[in-house]
């Protein structure tokens, strides 16, 4: 265990010490502070003032720093989260493929099982760290746009959550609702990793991970196409709104997140299938 | 120490990429994998480290089957790759532990060692971004001994690095395998290179092996000499009923138990001046062009 540890620290040195992992903590930050602006736009604050005071709240005391940092996050992770982690995870066994290094990896006593297995928790490790990098951010956006304290609104229209919440309440609902948010995009980083696994350019990998998300997407939103909601993994993943509901469905949640991890654990098998069969040559 | 046995490989329909190879590198000794560009040669060694998937056949690495029980066979590997690539945006250092802990081994003592060992202490810290061919070369190098490897896997270990870079690198090999005893197996096209390295070679072409031994056996056939005469016709005439055998213009192959002073006298005899003779030593070249040919 304790090699596998030193292992994976060799494998996480390796990802952080790449500017590509630094570039996206910075579009990041970007596409919050343009978010922050867009929020504060006259007919988006006429918007949300309608909809907070239809539920009979007053639109000063929950046109707050949560709620600001509620709709930061989880548009900041639906345009760019996915794209991003498509792109990190696309990378992380077809760029070392197409380099070389992989060759060198390969040439110790090592098996190609754990190799990957190292390469996924790096992955996981990753992802959780984007998260919470994107959820501490969004909550630092909302407090300098809003100041600190106030209530909570969510409204989230395709899970069926309208609640308010008083500030600790949903401080603790936010913080808490990171690990799941983080769970949720694991998904894509799984898909973007299988087709890392496969013998394809690392760029063919991110953007059959993102076409992936976006078919998905498409046959979500087609109004003839309701079996299909069941399979698809947005659908699922947007379970994590759910996690703001009052009172919280955690059999719903724990069904999704199955699922999800289900799905999580199958990419791992099948790119481990693919790379398991194939042979490396110089 | 490593045996190849009948190793088969195909990748495409039209040709097999290396054909029933079989031969065996002894304990301690030099050997060198011989063969043009797209032999076969990286396909075998791909083969030995279990990267490539095998058709046919199996490698044993003292006796333990790589294809079998991969990660136990590889412990006494180690290996180099021609082009060694490494993480460019992190240190040798970095790259050297990393590469270690891969096989179980984090002393840094040990690593230390083998950085004095290739003369790399004082850049060991810097990013291998900003390392020269011969530095990468001796890293590629301090990575395969780490940890204290039996056999060494080179693959066109001396391809780009300049004269000095060269010989730096025989001198190495050499200590390596005088001092430590160490299975060298050499993997080249230069074929000057395996003439200095190696005390045995194999000759691979198209994917077939052609021949495996010192080479003493194909030289030993024949000796040639160049002769420097004003009537190159007369001493023909002289020398193939005593068994010549003219090698183009000026040379001639002789039967072992033949003494080319008998030559000289004959051709002297019937007037022919003689004005040089020189003995040419057969190079690993002329016999890779004879056995390839």
């Amino acid at each position: 265990m304790i090699l596998f540890l030193r292992q994976l620290w060799g494998e996480l040195v390796k990802m952080s010490a790449r500017k590509r992992t630094y570039v996206g903590f910075g579009a990041f930050l970007g596409l919050e502070a343009g978010l922050v602006w867009i929020l504060n736009t006259p007919p988006a604050r006429r918007h949300f003032q309608r909809l907070i005071e239809s539920g009979g709240f007053d639109f000063t005391d929950y046109w707050s720093m949560l709620s600001l940092s509620f709709l930061i996050i989880s548009w900041t992770v639906f345009l760019l989260g996915g794209i991003y982690l498509a792109l990190v995870m696309g990378d992380i066994v077809a760029k070392e493929t197409e380099e070389g290094s992989f060759r060198l990896l390969m040439s110790r006593p090592v098996s190609r099982l754990r190799i990957l297995a190292l390469k996924f928790c790096a992955g996981t490790i990753y992802t959780f760290a984007l998260i919470f990098f994107i959820g501490l951010t969004s909550l630092a956006a909302g407090a300098l746009n809003r100041g600190w304290g106030g209530g909570m609104f969510i409204w989230a229209p395709e899970q069926g959550v309208f609640e308010m919440y008083p500030f600790a309440d949903g401080l603790l609902r936010y913080l808490g609702g990171l690990p799941l948010l983080a769970l949720s995009t694991l998904t894509t980083a799984s898909v973007a990793f299988m087709f890392s696994c496969f013998k394809i350019k690392p760029a063919t990998a991110a953007i059959m991970a993102v076409t992936v998300s976006i078919v998905d997407m498409i046959l979500l939103a087609l109004p003839f196409a309701t079996g299909y909601k069941e399979f698809s993994l947005l659908n699922h993943m947007a379970v994590y709104a759910k996690f703001f509901a009052n009172p919280i469905p955690w059999a719903q949640l724990v069904k999704d997140y199955t699922f999800l991890l289900g799905v999580d654990a199958t990419c791992f098998i099948i790119g481990w299938l693919a790379f398991q069969s194939r042979d490396f040559k110089s | 120490m490593v045996e190849i046995d009948a190793i088969s490989k195909t990748f495409t329909k039209e040709r097999k990429a290396v054909d029933a190879v079989s031969f065996t590198v002894r304990k301690g000794e030099i050997f060198g994998l011989l063969g043009h560009n797209g032999a076969g040669k990286s396909t075998l060694l791909g083969c030995m480290l279990g990267m490539v998937y095998p058709d046919q056949g199996e490698v044993r690495i003292d006796g333990i089957s790589v294809q079998q029980e991969r990660n136990r066979a590889l412990r006494k590997v180690g290996a180099i790759f021609e082009a060694p690539a490494f993480y460019d945006y992190l240190s040798g250092w970095q790259n050297l532990k990393i590469l270690a802990a891969l096989s179980g081994f984090t002393d840094r003592t040990e690593i230390s060692r083998v950085v004095d060992l290739v003369n790399l202490t004082e850049r060991i810290k810097h990013p291998v971004g900003t390392y020269s061919h011969g530095m990468r070369q001796r890293l590629a190098l301090a990575q395969a001994l780490l940890p204290s490897p039996e056999v060494l896997l080179l693959d066109e270990p001396t391809d780009g690095l300049d004269p000095e870079g060269i010989r730096e690198f025989r001198d190495f090999v050499l200590r390596l395998r005088d001092e430590r005893g160490m299975t060298i197996l050499f993997n080249s096209h230069l074929l000057a290179e395996v003439e200095l390295l190696c005390d045995r070679v194999a000759i691979i072409k198209r994917g077939r092996l052609l021949y495996t031994g010192d080479g003493a056996d194909l030289r030993q056939q024949s000796q040639r000499f160049s002769f420097v005469v004003d009537d190159w016709t007369r001493l023909l005439a002289v020398a193939e009923p005593l068994g010549g055998r003219p090698d183009g213009e000026s040379h001639l192959h002789l039967p072992l138990n033949l003494d080319v002073a008998e030559v000289v006298a004959a051709a002297v005899q019937a007037g022919v001046r003689v004005r040089e003779v020189h003995r040419h030593k057969e190079t690993l070249e002329d016999l890779y062009l004879k056995v390839s040919a």
